[in-house]
């Protein structure tokens, strides 16, 4: 046996160590880079490469009536987009049968789910493409029925949507959201700090099934939903409202019309109903000019409406009373030349002041009114809330106008008695009749009940304290006098309510066109009922009514609005009668 | 080398029964040596085994949770299509149609009775049609999504009351024959009879006639 040196195995030894060494060291180089020196890169990479990060939208706040009934919600819809590239026949199981289905007739069965024609989704699905949009914002049975199809190169990309269930019941009021979701017009976009919720974020690593890795997932943002906007309006109210007043204004073939109903005692809006309409769920069909609210909005002059005011402002400043006589006569010349006439021809009329009312006498009231000055008058213009916002703050609300006193002409001096030459909005003329109704206390219209969060907590807008405009005997003296409008006036005879008492006014007012007055009118009837307590003012407004030129044309849908409200809140008829105050003399 | 020897003979002999109580003592200080690691690798290995099931299970779970959302989804969706339906149905414009479709009116009369003196306040009128109805709908509504079938309705109305008039020309045909069986009638009767005692007994009400 031959034994190897041992200055040979020693070296081996050596060299084999050295070169284990080695390899150690490089295990343990490649291992310390890994685990310590490169980990947080590869780490981060692995990381990018397995994590998504997605949106978790917050739902927007509900809109709803005073009943809790629902106005808008948020809902969910689809884009239908397909990857034209991906597109070919497909096998589907007919019968226990394999069968093939040709491109032409899956783009048929998806037209006619999608309410297209063949061709048109023929034409979107053309060519070699990753993506094309077939339609957007589909409906939830529309995209049930899609999915039902089984069509693999059709892809689903959900998104927030706004759905106003009962279409354009209150449409003018609520406004409307934008396809990308934002707040375009009315409440929605005045209320949308209430409404609009707060997106969340949410990181979550997936394998390549793009399943989620349990436990993976880190919220970093919770979403936060939206809060629930509680309106004051009657939803039933406020359709039978919209109802009357489409139809009248297509009857009268005006170019709109406005009505109002509002709660005496509180000012809360119950309905304030709009022709044209606007409904939210396709809300880029109509014109651009009825997509606002009018009665917010629109200022116009409204004519003998406002008598009622100088009326009242007579009586409140001891001037006159209910029996207050005059002679009205016919044509009114003035010092300056002008004339002033009534609507009618007649002679020279004895009547008291509510005569004057009950007979709508431009010269009546003219005559009485001059025992105020102007600037009396105009500070009740004032206290009446003209010129001025409401508390309401509409999106675009208009204050309408009223000059100040000192820069009245000798014309506007006289006219602006019988509501010419100043301009108010429906509800600024409203809030009038409510001021008379509540005991001379003008209350800010309340068309917003509050912002109720998800802890169920009311926040309500700011409050405004009501302003005495009259003394409550002047109030009541001002009804007595309306309701004599209502029993015995030519036109205020059609307003009235068998049953009830009823107590309104109505105005005529000529529309301005150019330097002058045009041939049409707007036309107007505001009243209260019942007159021994009032609790409801209805308020409606014709504009530039065609076929009918006189407030005749606008006491049917007043009475039609008003007996409907005496319905809903059961409001038992009237039992006493109406004051004795003499009209003539 | 023989001193050693026997030296160690005589530990050996002198230190016997303790040599063997060392052995012992040793040998359970070997087992434990060696028990140690033992249990710590199987501890080991039953918690990574532990981890590997809980693993999968986590990744079935996560599968499962992946499928239930899907289902929920797929029950929102059907929740989504019904709640508009049943809007729809309820919104004021399609029970208007449907009111107005069916004939009905709003009584623009209403008559109130006031409990405190029992008078009635109102003249009671019929309402008319041209009074009670205003159009048809026109507020427009782009998300009705369901109509009341006025025609079923009025179908399943006409079936119903001819049900109901058949009905009434068999009832004479019935008592007669309620006659022929008198032990069924009579059963009836009694029956009639003691559920009014009992009514009478409880209320002081008189038992109803009718049924």
């Amino acid at each position: 046996m031959r034994y190897m040196p041992l200055g040979d195995t020693l070296k081996r030894i050596l060299i084999y160590s050295i070169a284990i060494v080695v390899a150690v060291v490089l295990f343990l180089y490649k291992l310390v880079m890994f685990q310590l020196v490169d980990a947080g890169a590869i780490n981060k990479v692995s990381t990018q490469n397995r994590s998504v990060t997605r949106t978790l939208p917050a739902v927007r706040g509900q809109i709803v009536d005073g009943q809790g009934v629902v106005l808008a919600r948020s809902v969910t819809k689809y884009d239908i987009n397909a990857a034209p590239i991906n597109v070919a026949p497909i096998t589907r199981v007919v019968n226990g049968q394999n069968v093939e289905i040709t491109v032409d007739q899956q783009a048929a069965e998806i037209a006619d789910v999608l309410g297209m024609t063949q061709e048109d989704v023929m034409l979107k699905i053309a060519g070699k493409s990753q993506y094309s949009n077939i339609k957007k914002n589909v409906d939830a049975a529309a995209y049930s029925d899609l999915q039902k199809l089984n069509i693999p190169w059709l892809y689903y990309d959900p998104k927030q949507s706004r759905l106003y269930p009962n279409g354009a019941v209150a449409g003018n009021l609520m406004g409307f959201i934008g396809q990308d979701g934002t707040p375009l017009a009315g409440l929605e976009l005045e209320y949308n700090s209430c409404l609009a919720g707060v997106d969340g974020q949410e990181t979550y690593e997936r394998g390549t099934d793009g399943i989620r890795i349990p436990s993976s997932a880190v919220i970093a943002q919770a979403p936060k939903n939206g809060s629930k906007l509680e309106l004051t309006i009657n939803s039933d109210l406020q359709y039978y409202s919209q109802q009357v007043i489409a139809n009248t204004v297509r009857n009268l073939n005006a170019d709109w019309g406005t009505g109002l109903v509002i709660e005496a005692k509180t000012g809360k809006i119950l309905a304030a109903a709009e022709a044209p309409s606007v409904d939210g769920n396709a809300f880029w069909k109509y014109r651009s000019q009825d997509l606002g609210s009018r009665i917010f909005q629109s200022s116009f002059e409204p004519g003998s409406t406002v008598k009622t005011l100088t009326a009242s402002a007579l009586i409140d400043t001891g001037k006159a009373t209910p029996a207050t006589r005059t002679i009205a006569p016919y044509s009114l010349r003035l010092p300056w030349g002008s004339t002033i006439s009534d609507s009618h021809l007649h002679g020279n009329d004895k009547l008291t002041l509510t005569g004057v009312l009950r007979d709508s006498s431009n010269t009546g009231i003219v005559k009485l009114g001059s025992k105020l000055d102007s600037q009396t008058r105009w500070n009740y213009l004032q206290k009446y809330g003209f010129g001025q916002k409401t508390a309401v703050n509409f999106e675009g609300e208009a204050s309408g106008a009223i000059h100040e006193w000192r820069k009245w002409d000798l014309m506007t001096d006289k006219v602006s008695m019988f509501g010419q030459g100043i301009a108010v909005t429906p509800i600024q003329m409203a809030m009038v009749y409510q001021t008379i109704a509540n005991k001379g206390v003008r209350l800010q219209p309340k068309l917003v009940a509050g912002c109720r969060s998800a802890d169920g907590k009311l926040v309500q807008p700011p409050g405004t304290a009501g302003v005495q405009v009259i003394k409550p005997s002047t109030a009541q003296s001002t009804i007595d006098m309306l309701e004599k409008v209502v029993e015995q006036g030519g036109i205020g005879r059609t307003a009235g309510i068998a049953g009830y008492r009823v107590a309104g006014k109505s105005g005529t007012a000529q529309i301005k066109q150019g330097s002058g007055y045009g041939y049409l009118h707007a036309i107007s009837f505001i009243g209260m009922a019942p007159a021994e307590d009032p609790q409801y003012v209805v308020a409606v407004t014709f504009y530039k009514s065609r076929n009918v030129s006189t407030s005749l044309g606008a006491t049917p849908a007043f009475k039609q609005i008003m007996a409907q409200v005496l319905r809903t809140y059961r409001v038992p008829p009237s039992t006493g009668k109406s004051a004795n105050i003499p009209t003539t003399w | 080398m023989s001193t050693l020897r026997v030296a160690g003979t005589a530990r050996r002999i002198s230190q016997a029964p303790r040599t063997n109580f060392l052995e012992i003592a040793r040998s359970q200080v070997a087992s434990r040596r060696f028990s140690a690691p033992v249990i710590a690798l199987i501890g080991l290995l039953a918690i990574q085994g532990l981890s590997l099931v809980l693993g999968a299970l986590i990744s079935q779970g996560a599968y499962n949770l992946a499928h239930l959302k899907q289902t929920n989804h797929e029950i929102s969706t059907s929740t989504e299509i019904l709640a508009s339906q049943v809007e729809s149905l309820s919104s004021e414009a399609n029970l208007a149609d449907a009111a107005h479709g069916l004939g009905m009116v709003a009584n623009t009369t209403p008559v109130f009775l006031r409990l405190a003196d029992q008078k009635v306040i109102g003249k009671p009128t019929a309402a008319y049609a041209s009074t009670g109805t205003v159009a048809r709908n026109l507020v427009p509504n782009a998300a009705l999504s369901a109509k009341t079938n006025i025609a079923q309705i009025k179908l399943n109305a006409a079936a119903q009351a001819a049900a109901l008039a058949a009905k009434k020309l068999a009832t004479p045909a019935k008592v007669a024959t309620s006659f022929v069986a008198g032990t069924v009638q009579n059963t009836n009767v009694a029956k009639q009879v003691s559920g009014g005692t009992q009514l009478a007994s409880n209320g002081g009400l008189k038992a109803s006639p009718t049924h």
